[in-house]
């Protein structure tokens, strides 16, 4: 199919919006681009959650080598104290708390005072059901399965009408889940739009399947008719979204994944978690109006044979959460990295070296604005007294109260309980995560 | 002429001599040359142009309205349905919907008895998970053993891993030991053979619901049924709801969608899969004597065995998950005018109804759950006396109790407001006035809540042939693809539906739900893993409300990309279970792309398609040389237009 004048034009309001003339031509998020680089005041504050599917064992993440019962209840299963010899042994955080060795790449970010650990974190709710919980957790209402839609969605929503005027409430990928096996996941879903983008180098129509096909010449033709008709289908509700996804697709086109090059020396690990923080990496690098991220990473639900496996999920997990860290550079004085997992694992070792579904486990947050450099959280002691139902590490920080800290002080929503409906914290629960 | 030449006729090119002509007259040489094709038809052809260019001044016309009512008694029209709802008449087509018992649907149910699977009692469905689970156990318990030998002869260094048992290590093993050898053969036998008809009825399930949407004659019994399978809402993925939800399926929903909202509603309380989806079964009388909290046995195989069935934290009490779904869910609705204590107080009523082997025993709580069927257990009944709803329920009832809370929910007013919204929103519009509602009340008073004179109400009421209703509903990705397949009169293939090289998976997929909150099926070289890459993963929405109804909620830019793909795998034949005529093997000549256009978007749009729309085709496909538009890519279009994402 030929240049259409209604492409042309396209290409030229592109070409007239990059030399900062034509912002009233483009494409909102071309025209938003022009501004932004001009008047934007306000800096676009990020977030970048990521979801441990399968509950990861925070005493062996974040190790309470200064707890006597630790070697007590889990004799051959903990990180050993640590030990300039020991290549096995825990990374000293604080002189209690130390890092999984293969946590590595997060020790030196803790020491700018950029990553902070939260302890014993996590869902008040008692199930041990992975299924329920990261359900109870995304949608931000442990116990109670009546809302449909996700935490960060609804906090997208309680920020307030001036950030929604912001460049990126017209973007969209405001809202993103990149990588994600299966669509949107449940902390996006909602009245807030949102991206669901399985890979960057393949969102777009009919990439797939296209080898060698005479089909593919049809193709161009059959993209460029799908925009042309949502382009002149005014009036109508679809009119808008369409809009919006072929300016998504239009806008990856340019961000061209194939050929990016992470900044300042960055390594992702291989496999799709790399991947995932990779492009994550991108979208936000790119300045298309990316708020919040969602990524996700399974294979914590370590019941046997658990050394081997949790240090090789702490090796991708924590180079691929480093290389986003140190890609985006100067990037995280605006963003924040949170991970989360359903719940934490039992104190002690089951019969098969490995440990079965318990309560409380550790997240992290990372960012410029993170106050770093400290393990928050109330240590609530492993002696078995001190357990929870006499098997797991106690809950002492509800994950709502880390979770409305990051989207209260950071994303700027108003509203702890719009957020998370049913929610009786206050600001006064906030751990000291953001500074 | 037969259905299968039908997607041929309207994408292969007849004429190129036709020069540019008006676009009306395009659309009647259009018709003309269709009803060539279609002898039965050839009167009428003419009428449609003209009716088509009436509909904006004079309210709808007879076209529009038979597609309306195929769009909502159904799941869109196939190229025929139109002339034949207009031979019939549309008040006696909608009759004739209303009465499916009536409905000849051979082809269907032709197609169907090639899943023997589907016809399993429920003593046997559950007989054949339970195999599944043992054989799976012991397929558990031989690779312990295997890896603890191996540990035995090589212990691993203090603070490593236990060895892997990879394929390589089995084989090493196996070979020196025949004995080991045939029993690693043997339970892999058995773990195959036992997982084939828990994968079958998997496959055969979703397959079963795709050829009735797209072929069934019975078309607004497949709307209902969709209906009231999402209203109440079971996720598969939660086991073992993947095999019990066919028997949901089959005996609770379908027998009841034209019957009493009584029946159904005590029907899905007696659902196995309902009993499991909102945790009934394992909801019994708080403070019962002699309940010692389970203890965890140590030590050995038995204690690793036994581990994961103490972990579920068996809360040995009340559990209120179905009270309060089945109040604001499923009845009344969450403004129904109930509250906390009415919801404690009907979880007390249903303690007790729970799930039984079909030995008869209580079923164990393991990690898998246990497919089984309805029984009462007396024992664990709460007995003592209840207040529901300001009603008195003595004590002693039994199981009475519960029958009695059925009664209240489904005689309250609020319930048949609440279901009636619902159900117009689903055949309507989003927003469905007060008057209708109000009328369908009325219905519900008048016939005891019969629902197939509820649903007759709101079909046949003035409201559903309103500019409100018509063309207001956004389709949801089930109804976008099924309405898609059967546009292009496309049918499905019972062999490719069923994929036999993957039961064992199928059926691990039925006891472990997939990690990473992540749905089944999702293979986008199917039409149910269309529908799912589209948002609609079915039988799999997590929370009990089910896929909204607002139609609204289907609008976003993702899930429009999604569309367009879908739109481009289907008409490229990239769907292996769709059957469509390839428009390639009978190429003749290329036609007048103003012909062409109009011929496809009729068959596809019957008429409705926007002048915007119209002129779009028209100028992408005037292209140069090369890379002309074909009928397939205007299909494409057609069926990726904003025109065709509503009904």
């Amino acid at each position: 199919m030929s240049i259409s004048r209604r492409l042309f034009l396209k290409n030229g309001a592109i070409a007239l919006a990059s030399v900062g003339l034509g912002p009233m031509f483009g494409p909102t998020f071309l025209r938003s681009t022009a501004f932004g680089e001009t008047t934007a005041q306000k800096r676009k504050k990020v977030l970048i959650c990521i979801f441990q599917r399968g509950a990861a064992d925070g005493l062996n993440i974040v190790v309470p080598h200064g707890d006597r019962d630790l070697y007590t209840h889990r004799p051959g299963l903990a990180i050993a104290r640590p030990s300039r010899t020991d290549a096995q042994s825990a990374l000293d955080l604080d002189g209690f708390f130390g890092l999984h060795p293969a946590l590595a790449p997060f020790l030196p970010i803790y020491k700018e005072g950029h990553l902070a650990a939260i302890q014993a974190c996590g869902s008040p709710d008692a199930t041990r059901s992975h299924f329920d919980a990261q359900d109870f957790m995304e949608a931000g209402t442990p116990g109670d399965k009546r809302f449909a839609d996700g935490w960060m969605s609804r906090a997208l929503l309680a920020c307030p009408e001036d950030r929604a005027k912001l460049e990126s409430a017209n973007s969209p990928f405001r809202a993103v889940a990149m990588g994600c096996d299966n669509g949107l996941p449940r902390s996006l879903q909602g009245d807030a739009a949102a991206l669901a983008i399985p890979d960057l180098a393949s969102f777009g129509i009919g990439l797939k399947n296209l080898k060698g096909r005479a089909a593919l010449s049809g193709q161009t033709g059959v993209v460029d008719g799908f925009e042309s008709i949502y382009d002149n289908a005014v009036g109508d509700v679809l009119h808008g979204t369409g809009k919006e996804s072929f300016e998504a697709i239009a806008a990856l086109k340019k961000i061209n994944p194939g050929s990016y090059v992470p900044s300042n020396g960055a390594v992702y690990p291989g496999g799709r978690f790399g991947q995932s923080m990779k492009q994550i990496a991108q979208l936000v690098k790119a300045e298309v109006g990316v708020e919040v991220a969602f990524a996700e990473m399974g294979g914590w639900d370590t019941h046997t044979g658990q050394a081997a496996r949790l240090n090789q999920q702490l090796r991708d997990f924590g180079q691929g959460i480093a290389a986003l860290y140190h890609d985006l550079g100067d990037k995280m004085s605006d963003v924040v990295i949170l991970t989360m997992s359903e719940f934490g694992r039992t104190v002690r070792p089951n019969g098969t070296n490995g440990t079965d579904h318990g309560h409380a486990t550790c997240f992290f947050a990372l960012g410029g604005d993170v106050q770093g450099g400290k393990v928050l959280g109330h240590w609530p002691g492993l002696a078995p007294e001190q357990l929870y139902e006499n098997r797991d590490l106690a809950l002492t920080t509800d994950f709502r109260a880390v979770f409305g800290e990051v989207a209260v002080k950071h994303l700027g929503a108003q509203g702890l309980s719009k957020i998370f409906p049913g929610y009786t914290g206050t600001q006064a629960d906030f751990r000291g995560v953001m500074r | 002429m037969d259905t299968s030449q039908a997607f041929l006729t309207f994408l292969q090119p007849r004429s190129r001599s036709l020069g540019s002509v008006s676009s009306i007259a395009a659309i009647a040489a259009t018709m003309m040359l269709i009803s060539q094709s279609t002898p039965a038809s050839g009167q009428r052809g003419q009428t449609k142009p003209k009716s088509a260019t009436v509909s904006t001044q004079a309210g709808f016309s007879e076209n529009d309205k038979i597609v309306h009512v195929l769009n909502r008694l159904g799941f869109g029209p196939r190229p025929d349905d139109i002339e034949r709802v207009k031979r019939m008449g549309i008040s006696a087509y909608i009759e004739q919907q209303l009465h499916p018992e009536q409905i000849n649907d051979q082809a269907v149910d032709q197609k169907l008895q090639s899943f023997p699977e589907l016809n399993l009692s429920n003593e046997d469905i559950a007989a054949r998970y339970k195999e599944f689970i043992n054989a799976d156990q012991e397929t558990a318990k031989l690779r312990r053993q295997m890896r603890k030998a191996m540990d035995t002869k090589n212990p691993p260094a203090a603070g490593q891993a236990n060895t892997q048992l990879s394929p390589q290590a089995i084989r090493q093993m196996t070979m020196s030991d025949p004995d080991l050898m045939k029993q690693v053969q043997e339970t892999r036998q058995q773990l195959a053979k036992s997982a084939e008809p828990i994968g079958l009825l998997h496959e055969e399930f979703n397959a079963a619901k795709l050829i009735r949407a797209v072929e069934s004659q019975r078309q607004l019994q497949e709307v209902l049924v969709d209906f009231w399978n999402n209203h109440f809402n079971i996720d598969i993925r939660k086991a073992p709801c993947g095999v019990l939800k066919v028997i949901d399926d089959r005996d609770v929903i379908r027998p009841h969608v034209w019957g009493k909202f009584r029946d159904l509603l005590e029907a899905s309380a007696k659902s196995p899969a309902m009993l499991v989806y909102l945790d009934n079964f394992q909801s019994v009388a708080d403070q019962l004597p002699n309940q010692a909290p389970a203890r965890r046995r140590r030590g050995g195989l038995l204690a690793q065995k036994k581990a994961p069935a103490a972990n579920q934290t068996r809360k040995v009490g009340l559990n209120e998950n179905y009270a309060r779904e089945i109040m604001e869910l499923h009845t009344l609705g969450v403004d129904g005018g109930y509250t906390q204590q009415d919801v404690r107080e009907v979880a007390r009523c249903f303690t007790g109804w729970s799930i039984g082997s079909p030995d008869g025993a209580r079923p164990r709580i393991n990690r898998y759950g246990e497919a089984g069927v309805f029984q009462f257990y007396p024992r664990v009944h709460d007995d003592g006396e209840k207040v529901v709803l300001g009603h008195h329920i003595p004590a002693g009832g039994g199981m009475r109790d519960g029958e009695i809370v059925l009664d209240l929910l489904a005689s309250d007013r609020a319930t048949w407001r609440h279901i009636s919204t619902q159900l117009c929103q689903r055949l309507v519009c989003d927003d469905p006035p007060i008057s209708l509602v109000n009328k369908c009340i009325q219905t519900w008073q008048d016939t005891d809540g019969n629902l197939r004179e509820i649903v007759r109400t709101i079909v046949t009421s003035p409201e559903f042939f309103s500019s409100a209703a018509v063309r207001k509903k956004i389709k949801s990705p089930f109804e976008y693809a099924v309405s898609s397949v059967r546009a292009l009169d496309g049918t499905l293939d019972p062999e490719a539906l069923i994929s036999r090289k993957q039961l064992l998976r199928e059926a691990n997929s039925m006891v472990r739900p997939p990690q990473g909150g992540g749905y089944l099926d999702m293979n986008t070289n199917t039409l149910l893993g269309q529908i799912g890459t589209m948002g609609e993963p079915i039988f799999q929405y997590q929370a009990p409300t089910g896929f909204p109804e607002d139609s609204r909620k289907w609008v976003s830019s993702g899930a429009l990309i999604s569309r367009l793909n879908f739109s481009l795998a289907l008409t490229q034949g990239r769907i292996n279970d769709v059957k469509l005529d390839d428009p390639s093997e009978n190429a003749g000549e290329m036609m007048d792309t103003n012909r062409m256009i109009d011929r496809v978007a009729n068959r596809i749009l019957h008429g409705q398609i926007s002048p915007a729309t119209r002129a779009t085709l028209v100028r992408e496909s005037q292209a140069d040389s090369g890379s002309k538009a074909t009928p397939a890519t205007i299909a494409a279009l057609l069926l990726g237009s904003p025109e065709f994402q509503r009904r």
